[in-house]
């Protein structure tokens, strides 16, 4: 089994890295991102999603509604495509190739990755180290 | 956003793709179906066309759906919970 870790940061959180669409970004875990159909596997920067959009690389649009802690429902939009696991210290794919749908976040909120994304790797398990603060993929 | 009103509306653009399933699928593929207010609103040739059509709507509608006419819609609502933050 291969194997990528990501250490958590000083402020407690995960970040892991990420292609989308075979652009390399960093996402933050965010078990709380949960989509009930099971096709919104991230949240990420309207300016990512836009850069996205325009290249073509997203299909299948959708109208979609979140709500957040508070209750308050809003808007986005989101569109397919695929992603991958990034290895943090060979920069090269890990796992396997995910399709699923992108959804356009808010600004000033971070790029996330919810549990859509870890369920769509079949064959995987992640290990949460809570002593040593890390979060490791194991892949075949 | 007024949760009661969105969930009402919600429910009336759920039984209008219900009603209009067959008319909207059979537009085929690269369409996009446009649901506002309990009615189809368009058939578009992109998602931004079919948006568009719904954002010309007054009142504004708190809930809609535009979709892959041969793809079912999403009504679920996303958890998000970091989005407060």
């Amino acid at each position: 089994m291969a194997e990528a870790c990501w250490r958590a940061a000083t402020d407690g959180r995960y970040w892991i890295d990420v292609h989308i669409a075979g652009q390399p970004i960093r996402v933050m875990i965010d078990l709380g991102l949960v989509d009930p159909v099971d096709a919104v596997g991230f949240e990420v920067d309207p300016d990512f999603y836009d850069q996205l959009k325009h290249a073509g690389v997203l299909s299948r649009f959708q109208v979609r509604f979140r709500r957040d802690a508070s209750g308050q429902i809003t808007r986005s939009e989101s569109g397919r495509t695929n992603a991958q696991l990034l290895d943090p210290i060979t920069r090269r794919g890990i796992g396997p190739l995910t399709q699923l749908h992108v959804c356009c976040g808010a600004p000033n909120v971070p790029s996330r990755v919810g549990v859509v994304f870890f369920h769509r790797l079949t064959g995987c398990n992640v290990d949460w180290r809570l002593d040593g603060r890390t979060w490791c993929v194991q892949c075949p | 956003m007024d949760s009661p009103a969105f969930t009402v509306e919600l429910s009336s653009n759920r039984a209008a793709y219900e009603r209009l399933r067959e008319q909207i699928q059979s537009a085929g593929p690269g369409q996009y179906a446009a649901i506002a207010q309990g009615r189809l609103i368009a058939l578009a040739g992109t998602f931004d066309e079919g948006l568009a059509a719904v954002q010309r709507l007054r009142p504004i509608p708190k809930h809609f759906l535009v979709f892959p006419a041969d793809e079912e819609p999403a009504f679920d609502v996303i958890d998000d919970f970091e989005q407060s933050a």
